[in-house]
């Protein structure tokens, strides 16, 4: 820890930071332009799902000039961009809301749901995987790397549905769907995002598993292990103390990008569980041609994706000085 | 080490929660807790009502998404009149109402008493501000009307004078698909950017409290509510005494029509609105469940007959004549359909007409491949433009391989909905596309009888009947108009119309009271008794 | 010295009978090698099977016209949703069709899906790669627009670019190819930069071998082996995300049997006909399993360190 901050508060890796940041604008700049245009290429406008299904094109026109959609593109834009940078993000196209409101109301389902998945994914997968790293070759070590390849093949709607079947409408256990908020009690809260948690965590529980095994095994393998070995270590605390703190970093960023993955990723199993949280609000939007809403959600996750990257760089920076001089 | 042991503390908390999840009942619906209703039966203070569609606003002027009315018409707001079990318009927030002058007058006594959401009284200037911007917002009332508007006579009376016959336009402010809501004259001007409605105030017994998108509309009784009607009375229709025994409506937004029956099943809804068809059988075996099916509404093939194959009369003959409207309607709905050759559902049996039946469902490929033949058909591609909101794909994808068969190359365009209200402005796009048409008070109301709704049925003959059926004078003569129109209509093909579709509904038997007379189910006299 | 290949570098002389001689030891290391390579392959059981399932697959795909007893598109109303039985292996579907004959064609599209945007996505990211590691400019340029790309989340990216460019198998492989380049081509430039730090790159520079000769001759072929071994990733994940698009809705269109498309279907009526979620569910998640594991075989033969 001591030796993180020492390294983190250097000059070198100050000047590290400051790249790494400066590095974001064009990054944010390209996924608003991309996501942008793509959205103008679709045919079709909010005022059409606005209006319902009897609305008649002169409706439809009156509305979408009404919404300042017949301007030119480039002008649409900065005008997004400019009001953006005084924190406005526009009107959502379904019920009087802000976007911002809109965002933030279907941020906390997904960051509750994401949080939950991690912590299932991480306590079945880093005990998992320091096990199949401890007995290789055994077949246990096999079992858990099938077990874990199956994770990662089975599709997690597919997975969410044998769930709710088995454990929602059978066994009676959790409710089938919906989302019950923290306000409404915390067991309530927990209980309705237990299904789909698994059904997210489970794949990257998978991943996690894997990623688990191969570092610790890297790390076992590595001389300085071998020196401790030859020291007269004992073998549960040689696996634990040294290779797990070494492989700590690699884990950290697995769960980082696990995190990154699993917020985007969550549309199937949300829409399929009725959890209203970003991944189904994303959907949703491009269906309703909500443009400023699915502008707002890819660039805070573009934010976040990018923001993430930053910190594992850094802790490979922290753990790897060649990567600094870079 | 310090990970590992955080670790096993993680595993055990969570396996407790699990362990005490399992133990405690499945989740429902509260029970009530303390206010009783005036009845001496206590009800369920909040019901939780499972809808699998959420509409984009609820401003009912200007938007006709079906679950907006299924959830706030009659219920949030009042209209002047409303629809009984016959389908005829009758005085809900009118006290009466008469036409004059061969019809071109309509003149509406208030209620008195009324109060709104906000405390204040209904009074003349609401309802002229209310019913002018319900014409502005919605172009059927506005062509029926012209130029005329609504009218103050004095503080309880309105009148509209129209320069054609209005007889139609009571049903159209009853039952139409952009409910003439009643609010408030400051609520009119109270629009957002992009001039919807910022406050949803109505006369209605139950009055909006929230709504979170995506998870629920909810609405709660409004205890000043001016009833009308006999108490205990069973309702006529739409039209009667509302008591609202429930305290608390909630309308959950539940994505997934197989998570909503599953959440129906497993207690916890009260209801559920448009159940999947092939759950409908099992729902119906249930001896805990309630289950309803009623017509919805129409299926529409709309040809291209401004331009392309399908703007020849012959051609459009000939797939009329070819295909099976039962294996189409099969593929689309399951069982969740109903033949049947008159535009208007069963819900307006005023206007049921079986004229043109002959035309309908002939099924004969023999038949039109003839008609081909006879009419020099050069194997022209005949594209189909459909969309996949409610599964209508199916429908596509069944008439592709139903004309394919007698030797009409097809090409099927699935968008989604947005997209095809986009494509269908163009007629170089398309030669036919496929919607669907919720249930409608007044023919007057089918859109595409003109030359301006995408389909463009520009025909001398057709706009004549039209014409006279909207400016009759009486209803039975509108009647007589219909019948011509429609029989026309089976020969000229503005839209060829495969059936009805039904919506399904579902709700545990122990919930009493629902009124499913159209449209949907409403909870105005509806409640689970609990003592 | 001679170099690698054996053509004679620039000046040195070559001496005909012994390079004779040395390519015929060449020529019979590579064969050792092979052959080490193969046993220690079949020896990895998990890989061997994960070869047989996907040979199973794609002989399925391959000869479905023979093996399927019904057409995948013909319909029959009157035979919906019916369990399984002797006319119908996997039962039937919402509009009648047979299941058995869909999985069978839909395993044809799937793979075809998967293996198109694993190859063209993989030759793209690999030339894109290459050339941002040679060049600075190129390389700030590129990275920064796969950084973009890849910060859109995947799903999204896919939805939307299927609305701009319609349902249709081939703008599914396309969406698909754009979202999987960015991670390809860093892929390929990362593993190009390590390779040009080699210290043999170097010697080679300095006595002059042209940058284009040493980027194809040298870079390429070491870069290929973890290129190839991410190709059949992507396959596996392609495969995954078209059932998942089309689930959404947003994939390949109807009436054609993708395995998403009949898990899309069977998910609305699973109560009645579970079949229809059990069968394409089985084999997309046999498939991808198969292709992890070869995948993860081929790569543990390619790694130097595990001699």
């Amino acid at each position: 820890m001591r030796q993180i901050l020492l390294v983190v508060g250097g000059k070198v890796m100050q000047k590290f930071i400051a790249r790494r940041l400066l590095s974001v604008i064009p990054v944010v700049f390209v996924v608003s332009v991309v996501i942008f245009t793509l959205l103008k290429m679709v045919p079709g406008s909010p005022a059409a799902a606005m209006l319902g299904d009897l609305a008649t094109a002169d409706d439809i026109a009156a509305l979408e000039a009404k919404m300042g959609l017949d301007r030119p593109l480039v002008e649409q834009y900065f005008i997004w961009i400019g009001n953006m940078l005084h924190g406005d993000f526009g009107m959502s196209v379904v019920g009087n809301e802000t976007v911002a409101s809109v965002v933030f109301s279907h941020v906390k389902p997904t960051i509750s749901l994401t949080l939950y998945a991690l912590v299932i994914a991480t306590v079945i997968a880093i005990p998992m995987g320091m096990l199949a790293a401890r007995k290789k070759g055994t077949g246990a070590d096999h079992a858990a790397t099938v077990v874990s390849l199956a994770g990662i093949s089975l599709p997690s709607f597919l997975f969410g549905l044998f769930l709710m079947l088995i454990f929602a409408v059978k066994l009676r256990i959790f409710p089938v769907s919906g989302y019950v908020e923290m306000s409404r009690g915390l067991w309530p809260h927990i209980r309705s995002l237990t299904l789909p948690a698994i059904a997210l965590g489970f794949m990257n529980a998978a991943l996690m598993m894997r990623m688990t095994r191969s570092t610790l095994l890297e790390v076992l393998g590595s001389d300085y292990i071998r020196m401790a070995k030859a020291k007269g270590v004992r073998n549960v605390a040689l696996v634990a103390k040294h290779a797990l703190k070494n492989s700590l970093v690699t884990i950290i960023t697995m769960i980082g990008q696990s995190a990154v993955q699993m917020l985007a990723g969550a549309a199937v199993v949300e829409s399929l569980f009725a959890i209203p949280g970003l991944g189904q609000l994303m959907v949703n939007s491009i269906g309703r041609r909500d443009y400023y809403v699915i502008q707002a959600i890819v660039l805070l996750i573009a934010l976040f994706n990018v923001l993430i990257n930053i910190v594992v760089d850094l802790l490979y920076g922290v753990a790897d000085p060649r990567v600094r001089a870079a | 080490m310090k990970s590992k042991k955080l670790k096993r503390f993680l595993a055990l908390v969570l396996s407790a929660a699990l362990l005490l999840s399992a133990c405690s009942s499945p989740s429902g619906t509260e029970s009530s807790a303390g206010s009783a209703p005036a009845e001496n039966a206590k009800y369920r203070e909040t019901l939780h009502i499972a809808v699998t569609q959420q509409a984009p606003s609820l401003d009912l002027h200007k938007n006709s998404s079906l679950i907006a009315r299924q959830i706030c018409d009659g219920t949030v707001w009042e209209k002047l009149v409303t629809l009984n079990s016959k389908a005829e318009a009758v005085p809900e927030l009118a006290e009466k109402y008469e036409a004059t002058n061969d019809g071109k007058t309509l003149t509406f006594t208030l209620r008195k008493g009324v109060l709104f959401h906000d405390g204040s009284e209904m009074t003349a200037d609401d309802v002229v501000a209310s019913m002018n911007r319900w014409i502005e917002g919605f172009s059927s009332a506005g062509e029926m009307v012209g130029d005329a508007r609504f009218v103050k006579v004095d503080d309880h009376t309105v009148k509209i004078d129209g320069a054609s016959s209005l007889i139609l336009l009571p049903a159209m402010i009853a039952g139409a698909a952009q409910p003439a809501s009643i609010t408030t004259a400051e609520a009119c001007k109270n629009e957002d950017a992009n001039g919807f409605l910022k406050d949803y105030i109505g006369t209605g017994p139950y009055r909006f409290v929230e709504w979170k998108q995506d998870q629920y509309i909810k609405l709660e009784r409004f205890d000043k509510y001016s009833a009308y009607g006999t108490k205990g009375k069973e309702m006529d229709g739409w039209s009667g005494y509302k008591a609202a025994p429930t305290k608390v409506l909630e309308f959950d937004i539940v994505a997934d029509q197989a998570t909503e029956s599953a959440g129906l099943e497993a207690g916890q809804y009260d209801a559920a609105f448009n159940v999947p068809y092939d759950d409908f059988a099992r729902l119906q075996s249930n001896p805990n469940l309630t289950t309803v099916s009623s017509q919805m509404g129409t299926v529409a093939l709309i040809p291209n007959h401004k331009q392309g194959i399908a703007s020849k009369q012959w051609f459009r003959t000939a797939v009329n004549t070819a295909l099976d409207y039962d294996e189409l309607l099969a593929a689309t709905f399951g069982k969740g359909y109903e033949l049947g050759s008159s535009y208007m559902d069963a819900g307006q049996p005023f206007w049921k007409s079986d004229a043109g039946s002959e035309s309908y469902n002939q099924k004969d490929p023999e038949k039109a491949k003839k008609i081909l033949a006879d009419n020099g058909y050069k194997g022209e591609t005949f594209t189909i433009l459909v969309a996949t909101l409610n599964k209508m794909d199916n429908m596509g994808i069944a008439i592709k391989s139903q004309l394919e068969k007698i030797g009409i190359p097809v090409k099927l365009t699935v968008v989604d909905w947005a997209t095809l209200t986009d494509y269908r402005k163009d007629p170089a796009k398309f030669d036919m596309y496929i919607t669907s048409f919720a249930e409608v008070p007044v023919p007057s109301l089918k859109l595409y009888f003109g030359p301006k709704y995408p389909g463009w049925s520009d025909d001398e003959k057709l706009s004549k009947l039209f014409k006279g059926m909207t400016s009759a004078p009486t209803l039975e003569e509108a009647k007589t108009k219909w019948d011509e129109l429609q029989g026309y209509s089976w020969e000229y093909l503005p839209i060829m119309m495969p059936g009805h579709y039904m919506g399904m509904f579902a709700w545990q038997k122990n919930l009493t009271g629902v009124n499913m007379y159209s449209g949907g189910p409403k909870f105005w006299n509806a409640g689970i008794v609990e003592s | 010295m001679l170099n690698t290949n054996g053509t004679g570098a620039e000046g040195a002389m070559t001496y005909p009978a012994a390079q004779n001689d040395l390519n015929l030891q060449r020529k019979k290391l590579a064969h050792e090698q092979a052959e080490i390579r193969l046993k220690k392959f079949t020896r990895n059981r998990a890989s061997v099977f994960g070869l047989a399932v996907v040979t199973l697959v794609v002989l399925l795909a391959v000869f479905a016209p023979v093996i399927a007893m019904h057409d995948p598109l013909t319909m029959n109303t009157a035979d919906r949703l019916q369990g399984i039985s002797a006319q119908h292996w996997f039962g039937t579907d919402n509009m009648g069709r047979d299941v058995f004959s869909r999985v069978l064609y839909g395993a044809r599209i799937s793979l075809t899906v998967g293996f198109t945007v694993g190859i063209t996505s993989g030759l793209l990211g690999l030339i894109i790669g290459l050339y941002a590691s040679t060049n600075q400019v190129a390389d700030n340029i590129l990275m920064r627009i796969c950084d973009g790309l890849k910060a859109i989340p995947s799903t999204l990216l896919a939805i939307t670019m299927m609305a701009v460019l319609g349902a249709d198998i081939k703008n599914v492989i396309i969406s698909l190819i754009v979202v999987n380049i960015p991670n390809m081509a860093r892929l390929a430039r990362s593993q190009a930069l390590v390779v040009r730090e080699q210290t043999y790159i170097e010697a080679m520079r300095c006595l002059g071998s042209s940058r284009k000769r040493i980027l194809w001759a040298h870079v390429v072929p070491n870069i290929l082996s973890p290129m190839i071994v991410q190709m059949t990733f992507v396959f596996a994940s392609a495969i995954i995300t078209e059932a998942a698009l089309s689930f959404l809705g947003a994939g390949v269109p109807a009436p054609a049997p993708s395995w998403g498309n009949i898990l899309k279907e069977g998910k609305d009526v699973i109560y009645t006909a579970w079949w229809m979620i059990l069968f394409p569910g089985i084999f997309t998640a046999l498939t991808v399993l198969g292709l992890n594991l070869l995948g993860d075989g081929v790569r543990d033969l390619m790694d130097p360190r595990n001699s």
